[in-house]
Protein backbone atom coordinates (compact mmCIF):
# COMPACT_ATOMS: atom_id res chain seq x y z
CA UNK A 1 0.00 0.00 0.00
CA UNK A 2 2.82 2.36 0.92
CA UNK A 3 4.61 1.82 -2.43
CA UNK A 4 1.66 2.81 -4.67
CA UNK A 5 1.13 5.83 -2.45
CA UNK A 6 4.79 6.86 -2.82
CA UNK A 7 4.64 6.32 -6.58
CA UNK A 8 1.48 8.42 -6.83
CA UNK A 9 3.12 11.16 -4.75
CA UNK A 10 6.22 11.11 -6.98
CA UNK A 11 4.09 11.24 -10.12
CA UNK A 12 2.12 14.14 -8.71
CA UNK A 13 5.33 15.95 -7.79
CA UNK A 14 6.72 15.36 -11.28
CA UNK A 15 3.52 16.53 -12.91
CA UNK A 16 3.67 19.65 -10.76
CA UNK A 17 7.33 20.28 -11.58
CA UNK A 18 7.30 19.73 -15.35
CA UNK A 19 4.86 22.47 -16.30
CA UNK A 20 6.66 24.88 -14.03
CA UNK A 21 9.92 24.13 -15.82
CA UNK A 22 8.28 24.30 -19.23
CA UNK A 23 6.78 27.70 -18.41
CA UNK A 24 10.05 29.22 -17.26
CA UNK A 25 10.32 32.57 -19.00
CA UNK A 26 12.96 35.26 -19.18
CA UNK A 27 11.58 38.17 -17.16
CA UNK A 28 14.45 40.49 -18.11
CA UNK A 29 12.40 41.39 -21.18
CA UNK A 30 9.55 42.59 -18.95
CA UNK A 31 10.96 43.63 -15.59
CA UNK A 32 14.16 45.54 -14.86
CA UNK A 33 15.54 46.21 -11.40
CA UNK A 34 18.30 48.76 -10.92
CA UNK A 35 19.34 50.96 -8.05
CA UNK A 36 22.00 53.00 -6.40
CA UNK A 37 23.40 53.94 -3.03
CA UNK A 38 25.55 56.77 -1.79
CA UNK A 39 27.62 57.15 1.37
CA UNK A 40 29.22 60.51 2.16
CA UNK A 41 31.79 62.12 4.40
CA UNK A 42 32.19 65.87 4.93
CA UNK A 43 34.71 67.79 7.00
CA UNK A 44 35.37 71.49 7.41
CA UNK A 45 38.81 71.93 9.03
CA UNK A 46 38.07 75.47 10.20
CA UNK A 47 35.66 76.46 12.97
CA UNK A 48 33.84 79.14 11.04
CA UNK A 49 31.66 78.59 7.99
CA UNK A 50 28.60 76.60 6.96
CA UNK A 51 30.50 73.33 6.54
CA UNK A 52 30.59 70.31 8.84
CA UNK A 53 33.24 70.90 11.51
CA UNK A 54 32.35 67.58 13.17
CA UNK A 55 33.54 65.43 10.23
CA UNK A 56 30.29 63.48 9.75
CA UNK A 57 29.40 60.34 7.88
CA UNK A 58 26.07 60.25 6.07
CA UNK A 59 24.30 57.07 4.95
CA UNK A 60 22.91 59.38 2.33
CA UNK A 61 20.62 57.20 0.25
CA UNK A 62 19.58 53.87 -1.11
CA UNK A 63 17.25 53.69 -4.09
CA UNK A 64 15.59 50.84 -5.96
CA UNK A 65 14.47 51.62 -9.50
CA UNK A 66 11.84 49.41 -11.07
CA UNK A 67 10.82 49.35 -14.72
CA UNK A 68 7.96 47.07 -15.73
CA UNK A 69 7.33 46.69 -19.47
CA UNK A 70 3.96 44.99 -19.95
CA UNK A 71 4.03 45.71 -23.72
CA UNK A 72 6.54 47.24 -26.12
CA UNK A 73 4.72 50.59 -25.81
CA UNK A 74 3.89 50.68 -22.10
CA UNK A 75 6.40 51.24 -19.28
CA UNK A 76 5.73 51.66 -15.58
CA UNK A 77 8.56 53.22 -13.61
CA UNK A 78 9.16 53.70 -9.89
CA UNK A 79 12.16 54.94 -7.92
CA UNK A 80 11.84 54.12 -4.22
CA UNK A 81 14.22 56.06 -2.05
CA UNK A 82 15.46 55.77 1.53
CA UNK A 83 17.57 58.71 2.70
CA UNK A 84 19.89 59.33 5.66
CA UNK A 85 19.45 55.88 7.21
CA UNK A 86 15.72 56.39 7.52
CA UNK A 87 14.18 55.24 10.83
CA UNK A 88 10.49 56.18 11.04
CA UNK A 89 10.13 55.25 14.71
CA UNK A 90 12.70 57.94 15.48
CA UNK A 91 11.30 60.36 12.91
CA UNK A 92 14.67 60.39 11.16
CA UNK A 93 15.59 60.30 7.52
CA UNK A 94 13.24 60.23 4.61
CA UNK A 95 11.48 57.53 2.61
CA UNK A 96 9.98 58.65 -0.68
CA UNK A 97 8.74 57.78 -4.10
CA UNK A 98 11.32 59.84 -5.98
CA UNK A 99 9.39 59.39 -9.19
CA UNK A 100 6.74 56.95 -10.35
CA UNK A 101 4.73 57.06 -13.55
CA UNK A 102 3.18 55.17 -16.42
CA UNK A 103 4.53 56.00 -19.88
CA UNK A 104 2.91 55.14 -23.20
CA UNK A 105 4.85 55.48 -26.47
CA UNK A 106 2.71 56.59 -29.42
CA UNK A 107 5.75 57.19 -31.61
CA UNK A 108 9.37 57.96 -30.76
CA UNK A 109 8.57 61.66 -31.10
CA UNK A 110 5.67 61.46 -28.63
CA UNK A 111 5.57 59.58 -25.38
CA UNK A 112 2.99 60.45 -22.74
CA UNK A 113 3.40 60.09 -19.01
CA UNK A 114 1.14 60.40 -16.00
CA UNK A 115 2.33 60.28 -12.40
CA UNK A 116 5.03 61.86 -10.30
CA UNK A 117 7.88 63.07 -12.49
CA UNK A 118 11.17 64.89 -11.97
CA UNK A 119 11.23 68.27 -13.66
CA UNK A 120 13.17 68.22 -16.96
CA UNK A 121 15.23 71.26 -15.99
CA UNK A 122 18.87 71.48 -17.07
CA UNK A 123 21.34 68.61 -17.07
CA UNK A 124 21.08 67.53 -13.47
CA UNK A 125 17.61 67.95 -11.95
CA UNK A 126 16.37 64.59 -13.23
CA UNK A 127 19.40 62.78 -11.79
CA UNK A 128 20.01 64.92 -8.73
CA UNK A 129 19.49 61.99 -6.34
CA UNK A 130 21.48 59.50 -8.43
CA UNK A 131 24.95 60.40 -7.22
CA UNK A 132 26.73 57.55 -9.10
CA UNK A 133 25.45 59.16 -12.31
CA UNK A 134 27.08 62.48 -11.32
CA UNK A 135 30.86 62.41 -11.59
CA UNK A 136 31.26 65.35 -9.21
CA UNK A 137 30.57 64.94 -5.49
CA UNK A 138 27.14 66.54 -5.91
CA UNK A 139 25.12 68.37 -8.54
CA UNK A 140 26.16 72.06 -8.86
CA UNK A 141 24.56 74.08 -6.05
CA UNK A 142 24.71 77.33 -8.08
CA UNK A 143 21.76 76.06 -10.14
CA UNK A 144 20.28 73.01 -8.43
CA UNK A 145 20.53 73.99 -4.73
CA UNK A 146 20.51 77.77 -4.95
CA UNK A 147 19.05 78.05 -1.44
CA UNK A 148 22.34 76.70 -0.05
CA UNK A 149 24.13 79.69 -1.56
CA UNK A 150 21.67 82.29 -0.32
CA UNK A 151 18.87 82.02 -2.90
CA UNK A 152 15.40 83.07 -1.72
CA UNK A 153 14.08 79.95 -3.50
CA UNK A 154 15.55 77.28 -5.73
CA UNK A 155 15.33 77.93 -9.46
CA UNK A 156 12.88 75.02 -9.67
CA UNK A 157 11.26 72.36 -7.51
CA UNK A 158 12.51 68.79 -7.84
CA UNK A 159 9.38 67.02 -9.01
CA UNK A 160 5.66 67.29 -9.53
CA UNK A 161 2.49 65.32 -10.03
CA UNK A 162 0.83 65.65 -13.44
CA UNK A 163 1.31 64.95 -17.14
CA UNK A 164 4.34 64.96 -19.40
CA UNK A 165 4.92 64.72 -23.15
CA UNK A 166 8.39 63.92 -24.36
CA UNK A 167 10.15 62.48 -27.35
CA UNK A 168 13.20 62.19 -29.54
CA UNK A 169 13.68 63.03 -33.18
CA UNK A 170 15.99 64.21 -35.89
CA UNK A 171 15.67 67.35 -37.99
CA UNK A 172 18.06 68.23 -40.83
CA UNK A 173 20.41 65.56 -39.55
CA UNK A 174 20.51 66.97 -36.02
CA UNK A 175 19.27 64.70 -33.25
CA UNK A 176 17.31 66.19 -30.41
CA UNK A 177 14.89 65.56 -27.59
CA UNK A 178 12.24 67.54 -25.80
CA UNK A 179 10.07 67.33 -22.70
CA UNK A 180 7.01 69.32 -21.70
CA UNK A 181 5.68 68.87 -18.19
CA UNK A 182 2.52 70.20 -16.54
CA UNK A 183 2.17 69.47 -12.83
CA UNK A 184 0.52 70.82 -9.70
CA UNK A 185 2.47 73.88 -8.68
CA UNK A 186 4.41 74.12 -5.47
CA UNK A 187 2.12 74.52 -2.48
CA UNK A 188 3.03 77.14 0.08
CA UNK A 189 0.37 76.00 2.55
CA UNK A 190 -0.29 72.60 4.08
CA UNK A 191 -1.63 70.75 1.05
CA UNK A 192 0.30 67.84 -0.43
CA UNK A 193 1.26 69.11 -3.91
CA UNK A 194 1.39 65.56 -5.22
CA UNK A 195 -2.28 65.11 -4.33
CA UNK A 196 -3.90 68.56 -4.58
CA UNK A 197 -2.90 71.96 -5.89
CA UNK A 198 -3.56 75.04 -3.75
CA UNK A 199 -4.41 77.19 -6.75
CA UNK A 200 -5.65 76.66 -10.30
CA UNK A 201 -2.43 77.71 -12.04
CA UNK A 202 -0.35 74.72 -13.06
CA UNK A 203 3.41 74.61 -13.10
CA UNK A 204 4.96 74.33 -16.58
CA UNK A 205 8.43 73.09 -17.42
CA UNK A 206 9.86 72.64 -20.89
CA UNK A 207 13.25 71.55 -22.20
CA UNK A 208 14.78 71.14 -25.66
CA UNK A 209 18.19 69.61 -26.26
CA UNK A 210 20.03 69.36 -29.56
CA UNK A 211 22.97 67.12 -30.46
CA UNK A 212 24.66 68.63 -33.53
CA UNK A 213 27.27 65.86 -33.24
CA UNK A 214 27.64 62.87 -30.94
CA UNK A 215 29.85 64.94 -28.61
CA UNK A 216 28.00 68.25 -28.42
CA UNK A 217 24.77 68.94 -26.54
CA UNK A 218 23.07 72.31 -26.42
CA UNK A 219 19.97 72.68 -24.29
CA UNK A 220 17.53 75.18 -22.90
CA UNK A 221 14.94 74.73 -20.15
CA UNK A 222 12.15 76.91 -18.80
CA UNK A 223 10.06 76.70 -15.63
CA UNK A 224 7.08 78.79 -14.53
CA UNK A 225 4.70 78.64 -11.57
CA UNK A 226 2.36 80.80 -9.48
CA UNK A 227 2.54 80.42 -5.72
CA UNK A 228 -0.42 81.13 -3.47
CA UNK A 229 0.04 83.95 -0.96
CA UNK A 230 -1.71 83.28 2.36
CA UNK A 231 -2.64 85.75 5.10
CA UNK A 232 -1.65 85.38 8.76
CA UNK A 233 -4.62 83.05 9.37
CA UNK A 234 -3.60 80.79 6.51
CA UNK A 235 -6.37 81.96 4.20
CA UNK A 236 -5.77 82.35 0.46
CA UNK A 237 -5.49 86.09 -0.26
CA UNK A 238 -6.09 85.54 -3.96
CA UNK A 239 -2.64 87.05 -4.60
CA UNK A 240 0.05 85.07 -6.37
CA UNK A 241 3.84 85.13 -6.34
CA UNK A 242 5.13 84.45 -9.81
CA UNK A 243 8.28 82.43 -10.36
CA UNK A 244 10.07 81.91 -13.67
CA UNK A 245 13.45 80.37 -14.38
CA UNK A 246 15.42 79.31 -17.39
CA UNK A 247 18.73 77.58 -17.85
CA UNK A 248 21.01 77.25 -20.87
CA UNK A 249 23.11 74.09 -20.98
CA UNK A 250 26.20 73.10 -22.95
CA UNK A 251 28.03 69.80 -22.86
CA UNK A 252 31.12 68.95 -24.89
CA UNK A 253 32.43 65.39 -24.79
CA UNK A 254 35.20 65.00 -27.38
CA UNK A 255 37.14 61.78 -26.81
CA UNK A 256 38.03 61.38 -23.14
CA UNK A 257 37.16 64.97 -22.25
CA UNK A 258 33.91 66.11 -20.68
CA UNK A 259 33.16 69.79 -20.31
CA UNK A 260 29.84 71.07 -18.98
CA UNK A 261 28.52 74.52 -18.37
CA UNK A 262 25.10 75.91 -17.43
CA UNK A 263 23.79 79.40 -16.88
CA UNK A 264 20.47 80.05 -15.14
CA UNK A 265 18.38 83.08 -14.39
CA UNK A 266 15.36 83.13 -12.12
CA UNK A 267 12.77 85.65 -11.03
CA UNK A 268 10.54 85.51 -7.96
CA UNK A 269 7.98 88.33 -7.79
CA UNK A 270 5.36 88.57 -5.00
CA UNK A 271 2.10 90.33 -5.93
CA UNK A 272 2.73 93.42 -3.79
CA UNK A 273 6.50 93.48 -3.20
CA UNK A 274 9.59 94.01 -5.32
CA UNK A 275 10.79 90.89 -7.09
CA UNK A 276 14.14 89.16 -6.80
CA UNK A 277 16.28 88.25 -9.82
CA UNK A 278 18.94 85.63 -9.27
CA UNK A 279 21.57 84.14 -11.55
CA UNK A 280 23.78 81.11 -11.25
CA UNK A 281 26.30 79.43 -13.46
CA UNK A 282 28.99 76.80 -13.34
CA UNK A 283 31.61 75.24 -15.54
CA UNK A 284 33.32 71.89 -15.02
CA UNK A 285 36.12 70.34 -17.05
CA UNK A 286 37.21 66.73 -16.71
CA UNK A 287 39.11 64.00 -18.51
CA UNK A 288 38.70 60.22 -18.30
CA UNK A 289 42.06 58.51 -17.86
CA UNK A 290 42.61 54.77 -18.32
CA UNK A 291 38.84 54.29 -18.44
CA UNK A 292 38.80 54.68 -14.66
CA UNK A 293 40.09 57.98 -13.29
CA UNK A 294 38.26 61.25 -13.90
CA UNK A 295 39.99 64.29 -12.36
CA UNK A 296 38.03 67.50 -12.67
CA UNK A 297 37.78 71.07 -11.59
CA UNK A 298 34.50 72.91 -11.13
CA UNK A 299 33.75 76.59 -10.66
CA UNK A 300 30.34 77.85 -9.49
CA UNK A 301 29.00 81.37 -9.17
CA UNK A 302 25.67 82.38 -7.67
CA UNK A 303 24.16 85.82 -7.29
CA UNK A 304 21.08 85.63 -5.02
CA UNK A 305 19.85 89.10 -5.98
CA UNK A 306 21.17 90.92 -9.02
CA UNK A 307 19.91 94.22 -7.56
CA UNK A 308 22.28 93.92 -4.58
CA UNK A 309 26.02 94.39 -5.07
CA UNK A 310 27.77 92.53 -2.27
CA UNK A 311 26.03 89.17 -2.04
CA UNK A 312 27.45 86.74 -4.59
CA UNK A 313 29.02 83.41 -3.65
CA UNK A 314 31.47 81.15 -5.47
CA UNK A 315 32.76 77.63 -5.03
CA UNK A 316 35.97 76.27 -6.55
CA UNK A 317 36.11 72.48 -6.43
CA UNK A 318 38.96 70.30 -7.63
CA UNK A 319 38.16 66.61 -7.33
CA UNK A 320 38.57 63.12 -8.70
CA UNK A 321 36.14 60.31 -9.45
CA UNK A 322 37.56 56.77 -9.48
CA UNK A 323 35.63 53.85 -10.92
CA UNK A 324 36.82 50.96 -8.76
CA UNK A 325 34.86 48.12 -10.28
CA UNK A 326 31.63 47.89 -12.25
CA UNK A 327 29.32 50.51 -10.81
CA UNK A 328 31.40 51.28 -7.70
CA UNK A 329 32.82 54.82 -7.62
CA UNK A 330 34.95 56.69 -5.09
CA UNK A 331 34.84 60.48 -5.08
CA UNK A 332 37.13 63.00 -3.41
CA UNK A 333 36.49 66.72 -3.66
CA UNK A 334 37.61 69.91 -1.92
CA UNK A 335 35.19 72.84 -1.95
CA UNK A 336 36.50 76.34 -1.40
CA UNK A 337 33.58 78.64 -0.59
CA UNK A 338 33.89 82.38 -1.02
CA UNK A 339 31.12 84.90 -0.49
CA UNK A 340 30.55 88.58 0.10
CA UNK A 341 29.10 89.90 3.40
CA UNK A 342 25.66 90.54 1.89
CA UNK A 343 25.07 86.90 1.06
CA UNK A 344 22.01 85.90 3.18
CA UNK A 345 23.35 82.44 3.99
CA UNK A 346 27.14 82.41 3.78
CA UNK A 347 27.53 86.02 5.08
CA UNK A 348 31.00 86.56 3.69
CA UNK A 349 32.64 83.80 5.73
CA UNK A 350 35.08 81.90 3.49
CA UNK A 351 35.81 78.28 4.28
CA UNK A 352 36.94 74.97 2.81
CA UNK A 353 35.12 71.67 3.06
CA UNK A 354 36.65 68.29 2.26
CA UNK A 355 34.24 65.67 0.97
CA UNK A 356 34.35 62.03 -0.04
CA UNK A 357 31.76 59.54 -1.20
CA UNK A 358 31.26 55.90 -2.01
CA UNK A 359 28.63 55.64 -4.74
CA UNK A 360 27.30 52.42 -6.22
CA UNK A 361 25.06 51.91 -9.23
CA UNK A 362 23.63 48.52 -10.12
CA UNK B 1 54.65 80.04 -28.49
CA UNK B 2 52.31 79.72 -31.45
CA UNK B 3 53.98 76.50 -32.64
CA UNK B 4 53.64 74.97 -29.15
CA UNK B 5 49.96 75.81 -29.20
CA UNK B 6 49.63 74.22 -32.63
CA UNK B 7 51.39 71.05 -31.43
CA UNK B 8 49.09 70.94 -28.40
CA UNK B 9 45.98 71.39 -30.57
CA UNK B 10 47.22 68.73 -33.00
CA UNK B 11 47.75 66.36 -30.08
CA UNK B 12 44.22 66.96 -28.78
CA UNK B 13 42.82 66.48 -32.29
CA UNK B 14 44.67 63.17 -32.60
CA UNK B 15 43.37 62.07 -29.24
CA UNK B 16 39.82 62.92 -30.27
CA UNK B 17 40.18 61.50 -33.76
CA UNK B 18 41.94 58.27 -32.99
CA UNK B 19 38.94 56.18 -31.90
CA UNK B 20 36.82 57.15 -34.90
CA UNK B 21 39.64 56.07 -37.19
CA UNK B 22 39.51 52.51 -35.86
CA UNK B 23 37.59 50.96 -38.74
CA UNK B 24 38.82 47.36 -38.53
CA UNK B 25 35.59 45.66 -37.54
CA UNK B 26 35.86 43.12 -34.80
CA UNK B 27 32.10 42.91 -34.57
CA UNK B 28 29.28 41.97 -36.90
CA UNK B 29 25.84 43.53 -36.71
CA UNK B 30 23.13 40.86 -36.83
CA UNK B 31 19.35 40.75 -37.19
CA UNK B 32 16.75 38.04 -37.48
CA UNK B 33 16.78 36.47 -40.97
CA UNK B 34 13.14 37.49 -41.42
CA UNK B 35 14.13 41.16 -41.18
CA UNK B 36 14.32 42.71 -44.69
CA UNK B 37 17.02 45.21 -43.59
CA UNK B 38 20.31 44.67 -45.43
CA UNK B 39 22.31 47.59 -44.09
CA UNK B 40 22.01 50.55 -41.71
CA UNK B 41 23.82 53.88 -41.51
CA UNK B 42 26.08 54.17 -38.46
CA UNK B 43 23.98 57.04 -37.09
CA UNK B 44 20.80 54.95 -37.24
CA UNK B 45 22.53 52.08 -35.45
CA UNK B 46 23.55 54.52 -32.74
CA UNK B 47 19.98 55.84 -32.45
CA UNK B 48 18.64 52.29 -32.17
CA UNK B 49 21.09 51.30 -29.44
CA UNK B 50 20.44 54.59 -27.60
CA UNK B 51 16.72 53.79 -27.95
CA UNK B 52 15.98 57.10 -29.67
CA UNK B 53 14.49 54.98 -32.46
CA UNK B 54 12.41 52.05 -31.26
CA UNK B 55 10.44 50.90 -34.35
CA UNK B 56 11.39 49.20 -37.61
CA UNK B 57 9.90 50.76 -40.77
CA UNK B 58 7.01 48.24 -40.63
CA UNK B 59 6.08 49.52 -37.15
CA UNK B 60 7.26 46.51 -35.18
CA UNK B 61 9.33 47.02 -32.06
CA UNK B 62 13.13 47.03 -32.30
CA UNK B 63 14.71 44.85 -29.61
CA UNK B 64 18.41 45.76 -29.35
CA UNK B 65 20.67 43.38 -27.43
CA UNK B 66 24.24 44.02 -26.30
CA UNK B 67 27.26 42.09 -25.08
CA UNK B 68 28.58 42.79 -21.54
CA UNK B 69 30.55 45.99 -20.93
CA UNK B 70 33.86 44.11 -20.73
CA UNK B 71 33.45 42.31 -24.09
CA UNK B 72 36.07 43.45 -26.70
CA UNK B 73 33.39 43.45 -29.42
CA UNK B 74 31.31 45.87 -27.35
CA UNK B 75 34.27 48.22 -26.97
CA UNK B 76 34.77 48.15 -30.74
CA UNK B 77 31.04 48.56 -31.43
CA UNK B 78 30.61 51.42 -28.95
CA UNK B 79 33.60 53.34 -30.24
CA UNK B 80 32.70 52.84 -33.90
CA UNK B 81 28.94 53.42 -33.63
CA UNK B 82 28.58 55.89 -30.75
CA UNK B 83 32.05 57.44 -31.03
CA UNK B 84 32.56 57.02 -27.29
CA UNK B 85 34.31 54.60 -24.92
CA UNK B 86 32.16 51.94 -23.22
CA UNK B 87 32.32 53.70 -19.85
CA UNK B 88 30.87 56.86 -21.39
CA UNK B 89 27.89 54.84 -22.62
CA UNK B 90 27.61 53.10 -19.24
CA UNK B 91 27.40 56.57 -17.67
CA UNK B 92 24.86 57.61 -20.30
CA UNK B 93 22.63 54.64 -19.43
CA UNK B 94 22.96 55.24 -15.70
CA UNK B 95 21.62 58.73 -16.29
CA UNK B 96 18.83 57.41 -18.51
CA UNK B 97 17.77 54.75 -16.00
CA UNK B 98 17.96 56.88 -12.88
CA UNK B 99 16.21 59.87 -14.45
CA UNK B 100 13.40 57.53 -15.52
CA UNK B 101 13.90 58.35 -19.19
CA UNK B 102 14.59 54.88 -20.58
CA UNK B 103 15.93 51.41 -19.92
CA UNK B 104 19.05 50.20 -21.74
CA UNK B 105 19.16 47.39 -24.28
CA UNK B 106 19.21 43.90 -22.83
CA UNK B 107 22.61 42.36 -22.24
CA UNK B 108 23.53 38.78 -23.06
CA UNK B 109 26.65 37.12 -21.68
CA UNK B 110 28.17 35.71 -24.87
CA UNK B 111 28.08 35.82 -28.67
CA UNK B 112 26.10 32.56 -28.63
CA UNK B 113 23.51 34.09 -26.29
CA UNK B 114 23.16 37.17 -28.51
CA UNK B 115 22.74 34.95 -31.58
CA UNK B 116 20.11 32.89 -29.78
CA UNK B 117 18.22 36.03 -28.71
CA UNK B 118 18.23 37.42 -32.25
CA UNK B 119 17.19 34.03 -33.64
CA UNK B 120 14.19 33.83 -31.31
CA UNK B 121 13.07 37.50 -31.54
CA UNK B 122 12.03 38.74 -35.01
CA UNK B 123 12.56 42.40 -34.05
CA UNK B 124 15.95 41.91 -32.45
CA UNK B 125 19.22 43.51 -33.48
CA UNK B 126 22.58 42.77 -31.91
CA UNK B 127 26.28 42.50 -32.58
CA UNK B 128 28.68 39.63 -32.11
CA UNK B 129 32.41 39.09 -32.40
CA UNK B 130 33.52 38.86 -36.04
CA UNK B 131 33.81 35.23 -37.09
CA UNK B 132 30.95 34.01 -34.86
CA UNK B 133 29.04 31.24 -36.62
CA UNK B 134 25.52 32.34 -37.51
CA UNK B 135 22.60 29.93 -37.96
CA UNK B 136 20.33 30.30 -40.97
CA UNK B 137 17.74 32.20 -38.87
CA UNK B 138 20.24 35.02 -38.18
CA UNK B 139 21.93 37.21 -40.77
CA UNK B 140 24.68 39.79 -40.73
CA UNK B 141 23.95 43.28 -42.02
CA UNK B 142 26.33 46.01 -43.05
CA UNK B 143 27.03 49.19 -41.07
CA UNK B 144 27.43 52.01 -43.58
Amino acid sequence: MRKPLLTAALLAATAWAVPAHAQQIDLSDKIRLNGYSNFEFEYMPSKQGRGDANASFDAQEFDLVFNVLPTDRLRVNADLRWEHGVATEDSRGNAALSHGFAEYTLVDALRLRAGKMLLPFGIYNEIHTAKPAIFMYKEPFAIYKADKLGGVRRFQPRSGSGLEALGTGSLAGIDGDYALLMVNGETTGKKDPFEEDDNSAKSLTGRVRLHPTSWIMIGTSYYHDQLTEFDALGKDTGLRTRQSSYVQSLELAPGPFLIQGEWARGNVTPATKAGVDMTGWYGVASVLLRDRYRPYVEYQHFDPNTHVDNDFATIVSPGINVRVDGGLYLKFQADRYHSLPGNPRLKGVDFTELTAAVAVAF
Amino acid sequence: MRSRLLVLLAGVAMLIGRPAAAQNNRFVLVVNAGNPTASLPTKDVSRIFRKDVTRWPDGSAIQPVELPAEAPARAEFTQRVHGKPVQAMVAFWQQQIFSGRAVPPLERKSDADVVEYVRSHPGAIGYVTAGTTLPSEVKAIAVQ
